[in-house]
């Protein structure tokens, strides 16, 4: 390794041009996972979502967390279909896994964040990620069902 | 230094813009046989993404702020003390911070999450920031609302473990050298 002094501290104006090629270059991925979000928020209607769970803890707990995978958007979104969910008698642990992995799994966003972040990462992210929503759920759910509250 | 090298000393990723374009192009693609098959259906989904695009314009801003400021103050040695491989619990926890602190889509930080990994940033504090994204302050009234105090404070508990947790699996994963 070569020695000597540190590169000099850029000025304002290049941090500036350095940030807007940093954005520039993923600017065709952020577009491209916004067109599918969109996509997939028309394909996948709420009444496709219900039809999916059958009443098995485990089994509904892991269609929670897939749903949750594939879906994107706000958070808040995955509350109120969260909540629609519950009113339709879908168990807590799959309502639980679905809000957890709506943020932290990103089926959608899996070819961008393998492009920004590398492949192998993103997938053991991912998976990680989804096997994780799961016991989350399945312990939160457990302590609502002690404490008694929903 | 090759073109690819080059490119990456000034700021963008010639391979993340490749393949982003490439990526761009599958999902024109899969566009095109849709408003072929249902026009109606293209249309709708091109309206639904321009609401989207417009809920990520703000974070863009934030993340372009924030890589300016990195840019300027950041030096990779710092980086990879603050938030690499051995930065150890509280790389994590800082990490943590950030990403209960980050609003918006993820897709949006990657320009930002990148530029953290390039310049020493480990992949263990990058997978702790992503999971503690779950944890959102301001939505918190709003959880309590619809599912009640104690899934709220338990859900969120656990998320924050299990960051912890997703951050020190990832560091034993073979994932610290496959960035483009």
């Amino acid at each position: 390794m070569k020695g000597g002094s540190p590169p000099p501290k850029p000025t304002l104006a290049q941090a500036i041009r350095k940030a807007g090629r940093q954005l520039m270059s993923v600017l065709p991925i952020l577009t491209g996972v916004i067109l599918l979000v969109g996509l997939l928020r028309v394909a996948v209607p709420a009444s496709t979502i219900k039809a999916v769970f059958s009443g098995a803890m485990l089994r509904d707990t892991v269609f929670g967390s897939l749903l949750g995978s594939v879906l994107a958007g706000n958070p808040i979104n995955s509350y109120v279909i969260g909540s629609q969910l519950l009113e339709d008698g879908v168990s807590l642990y799959a309502v639980g896994a679905f809000v957890v992995a709506w943020v932290t799994v990103g089926m959608v966003q899996l070819p961008a964040e393998s492009i920004a972040l590398g492949r192998r990462f993103a997938l053991y992210r991912n998976g990680l990620a989804f096997a994780m929503s799961i016991p989350i759920a399945l312990i939160t759910a457990s302590v609502v069902a002690l404490l008694g509250g929903v | 230094m090759t073109g690819e090298q080059q490119g990456r000393k000034q700021g963008g990723s010639p391979t993340m813009l490749r393949n982003g374009l490439i990526f761009l192009g599958i999902v024109a693609c899969v566009y095109a046989a849709v408003a072929i098959f249902a026009p109606a259906t293209a249309t709708t989904a091109l309206m639904a993404s321009l609401t989207v695009f417009k809920n990520v314009v703000l974070p863009l801003c934030l993340v372009f702020l924030a890589l300016v400021l990195t840019n300027l103050f950041l030096r990779p040695h710092q980086v990879a003390k603050m938030l690499g491989r051995g930065s150890g619990i509280r790389g994590s926890a800082l990490a943590l911070g950030a990403g209960i602190a980050s609003t918006g889509p993820v897709y949006a930080w990657y320009p930002l999450l990148g530029s953290v990994r390039r310049q020493g940033g480990g992949a263990a504090q990058i997978s702790v920031f992503m999971f503690g994204r779950a944890i959102k302050p301001f939505l918190l009234p709003a959880m309590v609302a619809y599912f009640g105090l104690v899934f709220t404070v338990v859900l969120n508990l656990l998320i924050a473990i299990g960051a912890f947790a997703v951050g020190w699996i990832t560091e034993k994963l073979p994932v610290h050298d496959d960035i483009g």
